[in-house]
């Protein structure tokens, strides 16, 4: 098939070089099928652009709770650090949508973080609401300073029952830094959205992503790490819940480039109705990296029969004296749970609030960031409610 | 004095999938009695006290179940539970993320009723009971038998029974993966927990429980059918010769799962 790609109208950014870039980069593309590895099990003609205008975001940059933003901290939109962008993901490697995004992109983050600065029990806040019609296409690039600790949520939402997004970010950790990023993907019910995000963590960083799928009718994610410096973490949570004939595919690649670092993956996801999850796992161990430790749990809850989850882990190693740990669990849950709670008292509605309450916490409470864990929390009461009120 | 009894199955049919596992049992269980049930692997006992407790999983094709006079053969899961049915079950799932101390809460309040649970009685309960029954009281804040070993889980679903006061128990295999002390400490707890107002029925493989708790009456479960009824001394008989000749005497193969 040969993949004809509309690029979207709106291409004003395109005189700066970092567009031009990109587009160059798109233009030696070609839209993927199906028969893509990554793309077997959503077709990527679901998320085809088809020459919609580019709608730009109502951003709001703060803290979660209002607080004032700390000194070394720089927060605003994307178009202040046009500079830094490609510089996590080299322009010349990246997807097809990611590329895309840089060509048109509008609105996003630009986060910088001095050396040394806390968060503390406090949260960076970022909102992207998209109103009216067309094609998302915002872009963030976050970057932490060494030794700093910083939590952030970045949240999307948007109304147009029809948009297509695809939201990239570039994520820097530096040296001896901690970073926490919660991506919340709670855009409107019946919008495609690919996100596609890039981290790169050096020596002795420790970056905790935490994704919360809540909405759209369909996300294909691309979430990939470089542990580029010994003693480097990088953790990748997922909560998920998918309710009517939502489908959620998620692609998470962990590239050990040097010894001793650290990747651990924890993705729950719950779906009711005809919801439908894809987990892929991808562990890359470079040659001569020694001492890796690679953890991939991927548990899906499903509580409708006509729900369907799977999992794919995988583990490349690329050279044989590589010491890798390589732990990869995967289970489903089902009725059996359900029948549980209620055999104990609880109504339908009670046992399935209760499973997926206590199932999204088990991957939140990870991240041990108390307001962030509450703000999400009441998030998701909103969705549940939604989604298992219908299932009754 | 004729009184209603507790529980009162009639010609019950059940089947998974299609394939039928019960083929017309009838039982009947009084306030006030303990009832043995024991059969071969495969014969139907869990499948019995699943559909008891409205697993939907099992379809019933044909018979009743009644329970204090009422028909309870349609009813959701939640709503036998809370007219007084409590199942132990072989084996307990795991629920991750939700802690032994909130189900407990959750399931307290929907048994009892929200209004009638207060947070401290309540606690104070639990730490008792789970004392009585030898569990740590650092699980209540572990995961629903996540990570639990086979016996932990077994009293944790003596513990629950404890907190839920039924009307009728069904312990399914509850001494499968006890140690001894364990054994003798948890059988201790479903004497205690049983009172002349309640009804037990205990499904185990060996006398050695039935040593412990004392039933009034023994079942046999062949191929989805009661095949046998009487005394204790019917499960020292099978402790003694096996199933083979009862299998036998209903024109089925031996030991076969
Ligand atoms: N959910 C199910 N799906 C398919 N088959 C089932 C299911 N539940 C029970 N069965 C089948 O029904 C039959 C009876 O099973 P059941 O668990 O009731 O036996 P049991 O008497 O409790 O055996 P055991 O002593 O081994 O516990 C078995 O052949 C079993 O494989
Ligand atoms: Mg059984």
């Amino acid at each position: 098939m040969s993949a004809t790609l509309q690029i979207p109208v709106q291409v004003q950014g395109l005189e700066s070089p970092k567009h031009k870039g990109a587009f160059e980069r798109l233009s030696s593309l070609t839209f993927p099928t199906y028969r893509d590895e990554v793309w077997r099990r959503t077709d990527p003609e679901n998320v085809k652009p088809e020459g919609q205008a580019v709608v730009a975001p109502k951003s709001s940059f703060g803290m979660l709770k209002g607080e004032a933003v700390p000194a070394g901290v720089t927060l605003e939109a994307i178009e202040k650090g046009q500079e830094f962008i490609f510089s996590v993901a080299p322009v010349a490697k990246t997807n097809l949508f990611d590329a895309l995004n840089g060509s048109v992109y509008q609105g996003g983050a630009f986060l910088k973080v001095g050396k040394d600065v806390s968060t503390g029990e406090q949260a960076l806040f970022v909102h992207h609401h998209f109103e009216g019609k067309g094609m998302a296409a915002p872009r963030s690039y976050l970057e932490v300073g060494a030794g700093s600790s910083v939590t952030l949520v970045e949240y999307f939402t948007s109304d147009d029952p029809e948009m297509l997004a695809i939201p990239s970010v570039e994520v820097d950790v530096k040296a001896g830094a901690k970073f926490r990023y919660v991506f919340v993907n709670l855009w409107n019910n019946t919008a495609r959205v690919v996100p596609t995000v890039h981290a790169k963590v050096e020596k002795d960083a420790h970056f905790e992503m935490l994704f919360a799928g809540f909405g759209t009718k369909l996300t294909k994610a691309f979430f990939e790490s470089d542990l580029i410096g010994e003693g480097a973490k990088s953790e990748l949570l997922g909560i998920v819940l998918g309710q009517g004939r939502q489908h959620y595919d998620m692609d998470a690649q962990q590239n050990h480039r040097v010894g001793k670092t650290v990747s651990d993956v924890l993705c729950h996801v719950a779906l009711t109705d005809r919801a439908r999850s894809v987990f892929a796992g991808n562990i890359l161990c470079e040659p001569g990296a020694q001492q890796i430790d690679g953890y991939q749990q991927n548990r899906n809850l499903l509580l409708s029969d006509k729900a369907r989850a799977d999992s794919m882990p995988r583990l490349e190693i690329e050279a044989n004296d590589v010491r890798c740990t390589h732990g990869a669990s995967f289970a489903t849950y089902d009725r059996d749970q359900k029948f549980y709670l209620q055999a104990r008292g609880l109504t339908a509605y009670e046992a399935e609030h209760l499973l997926v309450t206590g199932f999204f916490a088990a991957v939140v409470e990870r991240m041990d960031h108390e307001a962030v864990g509450e703000w999400l929390a009441e998030k998701l009461e909103a969705k549940m409610q939604a989604a298992l009120g219908k299932t009754k | 004095m004729s009184e209603t009894p507790l529980l009162v199955i009639k010609n019950l049919h059940a089947s998974v999938d299609g394939k039928p596992i019960l083929r017309g049992l009838d039982l009947t269980v009084n306030r006030g009695e303990i009832h043995a049930l024991m059969g071969p692997n495969g014969s139907g006992k869990s499948t019995l006290s699943n559909v008891i407790c409205g697993h939907p999983n099992y379809e019933v094709t044909e018979g009743e179940i009644h329970f204090m006079g009422q028909n309870i053969t349609e009813m959701e899961p939640d709503e036998r539970a809370k007219l007084g049915i409590f199942l132990a079950f072989q084996y307990p799932t795991s629920i991750p993320g939700v802690t032994l101390a909130n189900f407990l809460l959750a399931s307290v309040k929907a048994i009892r009723g929200a209004d009638n649970v207060k947070l401290l009685p309540f606690r104070k309960e639990l730490v008792a009971q789970m004392q009585e029954l030898g569990i740590n009281q650092d699980f209540a804040k572990r995961y629903v038998n996540e990570g639990f070993s086979g016996g932990e889980k077994k009293r944790c679903e003596i513990l629950q029974m404890a907190m839920l006061k039924p009307a009728l128990a069904i312990l399914d295999e509850t001494d499968s993966g006890l140690d001894i002390d364990a054994l003798r400490i948890v059988s201790e707890g479903v004497n205690r927990l049983t009172t002349p107002e309640m009804g037990v029925l205990v499904i185990t493989h060996y006398q050695r429980l039935l040593n412990h708790i004392k039933p009034h009456k023994v079942h046999v479960l062949v191929h989805g059918r009661i095949v046998q009824s009487g005394g204790p001394e019917i499960a020292l008989q099978l402790e003694e010769n096996g199933y083979d000749e009862l299998l036998k005497a209903h024109g089925l193969e031996p030991a076969g799962v």
